[in-house]
């Protein structure tokens, strides 16, 4: 708790102005006229987004009774003049924000979190590895890599077709608009399905570890110059921790935990983890998701306590 | 003192304990850290515009907290099993309180044992080492979420009473505050036994027992099955715990202060806690929906004043103080 790293940009709570609505039903993706938090905002940073339009909120009361918590999202993409956050309709929450309209007025709090400041020198691919929904976060990552000229790739799990996000469900196949914006930012896509014989069968990681063998892009021989970034439920940036370590592959977790305040405050989303010295020494202790992370490095998560 | 209006003052200052503070809002334990975790937030906070804040609670030795998930959602409220994660007594002496020093505002320190002499012993390190730099101990006997301590020693009014006798003694002068359990047969006997040890202070209320079920999984929704509701679900239900305990504190001649809380959301929910017996007021689930929702509440609760008297021309409907325990029962 004393020994948390400090933000690494001012938190402000804002009302913003929601410019676009795309959905396809299942997933939303909410585009705000923000552009200062925007321009504050880092890839894997996220905000805390109240789940009524500022408008709606009873003037007595200085918040929304149900639902009551705000909702964490990491931004999606940088947009002209703000940002945006996708997500799945999937309870109350987003399900009610999920039903926000052109011009609803939406109050944020952030950028909140550890997110990536820069691309480290030596990368000159960025490996961003998604399991469903986890894939929300790495629009930003792709812009950033396409920004400072650094190649990247996207492996993307899905259990079915189905699941992809921002499928246009009218034509057939699995067009999807989120993965032609990869497409666009010059971003390799690779899709494994564990239930639909139109990808790669199997786990992302399983796809990871073919193209390894296969030598693909963006593994040579030897495997360097790659940074990992993973998305998803638990047991996928397990396995993919664990993929990653042998071939000493940098490897960082983007990860998703029950939040309460955002802040580091409540010490709801706490993961047992360690701080790592310069000698290899590891100190175990909490490791708060929404303040140290959610860009986590993977080797500084306790995955034998965590799955106690 | 605050805005001029129509030539009249609001005065927010309350008397809690024989302290003046500069008005009743204050934030709750466990629901602002300690007050250094969010340093880019905090400089928006206005200390000079908070009564007071009572730092998360600490046991003697530093503790991880109870698995995840603890924390979960509910109709107007939320559901914790924190397990009060914490630094122990030495780091909030030497670096927690330090680093909140010089303070602008009134610091309640909340303390926690397995036993009476735990509790002793983190008050007397607590006075010896750090006695400038906080003006209250606040004593949890209510947490729900642990194995063995807190709450068990709110459920029954003589242990309740040993505890408090003890860190009052530890305490050296220091104000004693002392958290009840709001799920007990009966507060007020919890509450007199506490006040006639010579507490200066009751919290009340802390969380109620509770639970929730993912009923695809058919389990408990928190790791620990069961966990504390708060938010303004409770809010009636901790009404009713202050009235109650102010009626059987009057009855007794006891002139205990009360720090009402559970689900304020509102200034009039803030109001509301002074009129039935309150001194001061304490906002918690709150700040995690919003961490600067104090500001909103104290506004709130002035522009409420400023209407009453608007209507009854009676100064004393600008000082908070007389709000204090105005309820007339049926």
């Amino acid at each position: 708790m004393l020994n948390e790293p400090p933000p690494q940009s001012p938190a402000r709570i804002e009302t913003v102005r929601v410019t676009r609505v795309e959905t396809d039903g299942r997933f939303t993706r909410l585009s705000f006229h923000a552009p200062e938090q925007a321009k504050r905002a880092l890839a894997g940073q996220f905000f805390q987004v109240t789940c009524h339009p500022a408008d709606e909120i009873d003037s007595f009361h200085t918040i929304p009774l149900s639902p009551l918590l705000n909702r964490p999202f990491s931004i999606n993409r940088w947009i002209e003049d703000g940002f945006s956050i996708l997500f799945e309709m999937v309870g109350p929450g987003t399900r009610r924000l999920g039903a926000s309209k052109q011009g609803d007025r939406i109050t944020v709090l952030g950028p909140l979190g550890q997110g990536l400041a820069e691309i480290p020198p030596h990368v000159q691919h960025l490996v961003l590895i998604a399991g469903g929904i986890g894939v929300a976060a790495f629009t930003a990552f792709a812009q950033l890599a396409q920004q400072r000229g650094v190649a990247c790739s996207l492996y993307y799990g899905v259990n079915r077709g189905t699941d992809l996000a921002l499928r246009n469900p009218r034509r057939k196949g699995y067009q999807s608009r989120l993965l032609d914006e990869f497409d666009s930012l010059g971003c390799r896509c690779a899709l494994s399905s564990m239930l639909d014989g139109s990808f790669f069968p199997g786990t992302v990681v399983d796809l990871l570890e073919r193209d390894r063998q296969e030598n693909c892009v963006p593994f040579g021989d030897p495997v360097e110059g790659i940074l990992m970034i993973g998305c998803g439920p638990w047991a996928m940036i397990n396995a993919l921790a664990k993929w990653a370590m042998p071939y000493q592959i940098p490897c960082f977790l983007l990860i998703e935990e029950m939040m309460g305040c955002g802040l580091g405050i409540c010490r709801s989303c706490v993961v047992p983890g360690y701080d790592i010295r310069e000698d290899g020494t590891k100190t175990p202790r909490n490791i708060a998701v929404c303040r140290e992370g959610p860009l986590i490095a993977a080797e500084r998560i306790d995955w034998e306590k965590k799955w106690e | 003192m605050g805005m001029k209006d129509n030539g009249e003052f609001i005065d927010m200052r309350v008397d809690l304990a024989g302290m003046e503070l500069r008005n009743p809002v204050i934030l709750s334990s466990g629901t602002w850290g300690y007050g250094v975790e969010a340093p880019d937030i905090i400089e928006q906070v206005d200390s000079s515009r908070l009564g007071g804040i009572a730092l998360k609670g600490i046991f003697y030795e530093p503790r991880c907290g109870n698995p995840t998930p603890r924390l979960a959602e509910t109709s107007g409220g939320l559901l914790n099993a924190i397990g009060l994660e914490g630094v122990g007594v030495k780091a909030m002496a030497e670096e927690v309180l330090p680093c909140l020093h010089p303070r602008k505002t009134r610091i309640f320190v909340n303390i926690c044992g397995t036993s009476r002499e735990e509790y002793a012993r983190i008050t007397g390190e607590l006075v010896q080492k750090a006695w400038d730099l906080f003006d209250v101990i606040e004593v949890n006997i209510s947490c729900p979420n642990l194995d063995c301590g807190g709450m068990e020693f709110g459920t029954d009014p003589k242990s309740a009473a040993e505890v408090a006798g003890a860190v009052r003694k530890a305490a050296e002068g220091k104000p004693v505050f002392v958290k009840l359990a709001p799920l007990v047969t009966d507060i007020s006997s919890i509450a007199l036994a506490v006040a006639e040890t010579g507490a200066e202070g009751l919290s009340l209320v802390n969380t109620y027992p509770a639970m929730l079920i993912d009923l695809d999984r058919r389990k408990p929704v928190l790791a620990k099955n069961f966990g504390g509701l708060s938010g303004p679900a409770i809010k009636p239900m901790a009404l009713r715990a202050v009235c109650l305990v102010r009626k059987a504190l009057k009855t007794h001649a006891l002139s205990t202060a009360i720090i009402g809380m559970g689900g304020i959301s509102s200034g009039r929910d803030a109001l509301e806690f002074l009129v039935a017996g309150a001194d001061a007021i304490s906002l918690g689930t709150i700040n995690f929906v919003n961490p600067l929702a104090y500001e909103k509440i104290l506004s709130a609760m002035e522009e409420i004043m400023r209407d009453r008297f608007a209507q009854t021309g009676n100064p004393e409907d600008l000082r908070v103080r007389f709000w204090s325990g105005t309820l007339t029962l049926n």
